[in-house]
């Protein structure tokens, strides 16, 4: 308990500091340095309490009648608290370096600590009071995040529609956790979780799915990542997308513990969600030409994947099969591990990219990986780990997810077996996609030669950017070789989410896992013997760099490389009934064409047909409002008087 | 222990029915007064710290130094002495008497424990809450408001001295530092209204509404 409490004093300490201090090396000092002490000590109960020595548990009476304030950390918690506070002090050791010479980034350094520790404290808060003032803070702290460079205006925008989908969100979680208060007669999580009967399952449940999922990203409701995330200084936008978003897993996962046995349909229901979200969010990355909305896009599959597993566990356990169950959430927890590393890292590679060329569009990038090389190589650990491919870690838990769901479908009958297949059908698509994608950004922007001439010599970040990179990079080698030392934790955090009695069960696909990312890892790792062999042996030889046979082209310009924009081409027209893809061709004309241009772009599926015509009814009928308005200050008195008299009255003749 | 209650309750309607700024100020002064005195008439209250602490700051406060401050206002200020009000004063005591017969009935559905203060403080504060609120909306000019402001402090602060016993530190804090901040905004938009418009009527704030 007592690193939990010094840990968040910490935060809290460092957050007031670099308030306080003016001048900018100290102030960066206080900030970035707060969240690494803080980090690793908060780290210790984690693991203590995942190595299996009970939960911890405190509380406070507060000073308001009928409320205490709970804290406490169990399985499901620490297992969530370990992404959150490893990759905040990686962050902070990368925006160490980052921050050099960005004067305008200073100011808003103060929330960085803040918004460290409001994410530790939705995790460990265990009433639902305290979970929403956490949860608010949080939302308020990364909002100031990502308006730092509020001169722009695509900033701002992002700003506000961040604030808005966060609100929407608490204003759900708000209702949703005011009914759990009158069912139980508590705000404490242990009172909710021994609720024999809850009346309105259905209304709870779609409150918190509707809640956790704008945070998390889920389609439809995702539309502030694509803003907010390019909008983001890098650092910021790898920590909201590696782990913030993640909050949103969590509460959907600690609102299931509440429900002993939900219906099946709230299964069902998650898994639909699930692969809209990754089926969607992959094609849309597919199209992007920003490379940070690309990576955002792809936060909404890999949020779709979790979700998905989440899915298959309420399936299983209506259903009664306990290996689903335990492959559906083993597989998501997992995932949620191994997302906060290849999606950290790679925000933090386009932090790099961005930092030293000053661009973020594919189509003006390339050649970078001669002359950005940690950037590059880590990159692309992070890339084939994002798209599941082994050895790498995000092919584990994708892998327990589809053993899982072909364990489902070999048992289930009906619509479970239908959800199951679609499932299976929606991950394996959406995958082929990721790695389409990916090679297309790694082809377009570290392959190649540089499409346009940069403005000063493009070189690699600090050493305290690539420390980071190399440590997340080698966490997703080791935890796609050796997944096995994850699983005792991820056992208690089952355990902590109600299942994983049968730990046998678990134990075999685990181990099938690591014979199979042995079987990859070994010729991966001979062919890397003979390229070390053949580089020895070139080496022994005179060698002389030439031009390679150039096809007749007598003077080549990067400009004739293949972009990344044609690359994706095909596929955006195969889907072109989905996408609605905007098109400005001048093609070429005359034997002797002078100009031809070609321009793409996509617009949001749920931003084109439902955010976009609801947001401008509101507008019309606020604006029909505000033009009414005499704008009195005793009018708005009046309003207030007669709300409260409204509440009064409701709560004097019917009771709340 | 009851007549101060129904003095308390008699100035929140002083300041419904006076046309005159001068004796709105003077009947808010005294409805402090009596609302002070209360926690220091129950049982044992020379020998309790806190019930003495509270009586003496909350007099020194709504009894002294507020009166002090809006009369200097009203001078410094040279603001008329009419009140201006947007609903007339006879139907304002009417809708006062309304309000009040709405808290009685309202309080008789509440079962808060009021000890060591009569039953009567429940409908008592609900009113003169309401009244102040009434204030608030029925009257014009910037100092009216704070008024009406105080007035609705005044209600809370009774319902906050029945808590006295369990939470004094919060009920102490609470009652001084809402007041204090009311007045501050209060007096630097008076204030503000003063150098900018040249007068002190809120329905000059209109000019600030949002141009479409």
């Amino acid at each position: 308990m007592i690193f939990l409490i010094s840990s968040i004093a910490i935060f809290l300490l460092s957050a007031l500091l670099a308030l306080l201090f003016q001048e900018e090396q100290t102030k960066k000092s206080a900030a970035l340095g707060g969240v690494m002490m803080g980090s690793l000590i908060g780290l210790i109960p984690a693991v203590r309490v995942l190595g299996g020595s009970g939960t911890i548990e405190d509380a406070w009476e507060g000073t308001l009648p009928g409320l205490t304030l709970r804290i406490g950390l169990d399985g499901l918690s620490a297992f969530f608290l370990l992404p959150i506070l490893g990759l905040s002090a990686l962050v902070a050791c990368y925006a160490w370096g980052y921050l050099k010479g960005q004067k305008q980034l200073h100011a808003t350094l103060p929330w960085f600590p803040l918004l460290v520790a409001s994410m530790m404290g939705v995790v460990i808060a265990q009433d639902g009071f305290l979970f929403l003032i956490v949860w608010e803070l949080m939302s308020l702290a990364s909002f100031f995040l990502v308006t730092a460079e509020h001169e722009r205006r695509e900033v701002r925008h992002a700003g506000w529609v961040y604030l808005a989908a966060t609100h929407l969100a608490t204003a759900f979680l708000l209702v949703f956790f005011l009914l759990c208060f009158q069912q139980a007669g508590s705000f404490a999580f242990d009172d909710f979780a021994t609720v024999p009967a809850w009346p309105f399952t259905g209304l709870l449940f779609c409150c918190a799915l509707i809640g956790f999922c704008t945070k998390a990203g889920a389609f439809p409701l995702h539309i502030w990542l694509p803003h907010a995330h390019p909008a983001a200084p890098s650092y910021i936008s790898a920590l909201m997308s590696g782990v913030m978003i993640k909050t949103g897993i969590y509460g959907l996962l600690r609102a299931c513990t509440f429900f002993p046995s939900p219906p099946l349909w709230c299964g069902e229901l998650l898994v639909g969600v699930g692969v809209a979200s990754a089926v969607l969010g992959v094609l849309y990355a597919l199209m992007q030409h920003d490379l940070k909305k690309l990576l955002a896009y792809h936060s909404v599959e890999n949020i779709g994947i979790i979700l998905i597993g989440i899915g298959l566990g309420l399936i299983g356990r209506s259903q009664q099969y306990p290996l689903v169950e335990i492959l559906g959430f083993g597989g998501a927890l997992f995932h949620v591990v191994n997302h906060a590393m290849f999606k950290g890292l790679l925000f933090l590679g386009a932090g790099n990219i961005l930092h030293a060329t000053h661009r973020r569009r594919l189509d003006q990038l390339g050649g970078l990986i001669r002359r950005m090389p940690i950037t590059g190589v880590t990159f692309l650990v992070a890339a084939a780990a994002i798209c599941g491919l082994p050895p790498f870690n995000g092919f584990i838990s994708e892998w327990l997810i589809y053993i899982g769901l072909f364990e489902g479908a070999k048992a289930f009958a009906q619509a479970p077996f239908f959800f199951a297949v679609v499932a299976i059908v929606g991950i394996a698509f959406a995958g082929g996609l990721a790695v389409t994608c990916f090679t297309k950004v790694v082809g377009g922007v570290f392959l190649g030669s540089p499409r346009v001439a940069w403005e000063q010599p493009v070189h690699e970040g600090r050493w305290q950017q690539s420390l980071p990179m190399g440590v997340l990079a080698f966490c997703c080698l080791l935890l796609g070789i050796a997944p096995q030392l994850l699983s005792p934790w991820l056992m208690t955090a089952l355990a902590g989410l109600g299942v994983g009695t049968p730990v046998g069960e678990m134990a075999a696909p685990l181990a099938t896992l690591w014979q199979l990312s042995c079987a990859v890892a070994i010729p991966i790792g001979l062919l890397a013997i003979g390229l070390l062999v053949r580089y020895w042996f070139i080496m022994s030889k005179r060698t002389r760099i030439a031009p390679t046979w150039d096809c007749g082209f007598a003077q080549p310009t990067p400009r004739m490389q293949y972009t990344a924009a044609s690359y994706a081409e095909p596929l955006g027209t195969f889907f072109r009934f989905l996408l609605k893809p905007t098109i400005h061709f001048q093609k070429p004309e005359g034997t002797f064409p002078a100009r031809a241009s070609f321009e793409d772009h996509v617009d949001d599926l749920a931003e084109r047909t439902l955010f976009g015509p609801l947001t401008q009814r509101i507008v019309r009928v606020l604006t029909w409002i505000r033009r009414r308005q005499r704008n009195q200050v005793p009018n708005y008195l009046a309003y207030i008087f007669a709300t409260l008299l409204l509440l009064l009255l409701w709560e004097v003749w019917i009771g709340i | 222990m009851e007549w101060l209650l129904i003095g308390a309750l008699l100035m929140a309607f002083a300041t419904l029915g006076s046309a005159r700024l001068g004796s709105c100020i003077r009947a808010v002064a005294l409805q402090g007064a009596c609302l002070s005195l209360a926690p220091l008439c129950t049982v044992g209250a020379l020998a309790d710290p806190h019930r003495l602490f509270l009586a003496t700051a909350s007099f020194l406060i709504k009894t002294v130094a507020i009166p002090a401050l809006l009369f200097k206002s009203l001078r410094q200020a040279k603001i008329q002495q009419a009140v201006a009000p947007t609903i007339s004063l006879h139907l304002s005591l009417l809708g006062g008497g309304g309000l009040l017969v709405g808290a009685f009935l309202a309080a008789g559905n509440f079962s808060l424990p009021t000890d060591p203060y009569p039953p009567l403080i429940v409908p008592v504060a609900l009113a003169i809450i309401a009244v102040g609120f009434f204030l608030l909306i029925a009257r014009t000019k910037a100092i009216t408001q704070v008024i009406g402001f105080l007035v609705l402090e005044n209600g809370v602060f009774l319902f906050g001295i029945t808590l006295l016993g369990e939470f004094p530190l919060t009920v102490e804090l609470g009652v001084f530092l809402d007041l204090l901040v009311g007045v501050f905004v209060m007096g630097i938009m008076i204030h503000h209204i003063n150098r900018t418009f040249d007068h002190v009527d809120t329905k000059a704030l209109t000019a600030l509404k949002d141009s479409e």
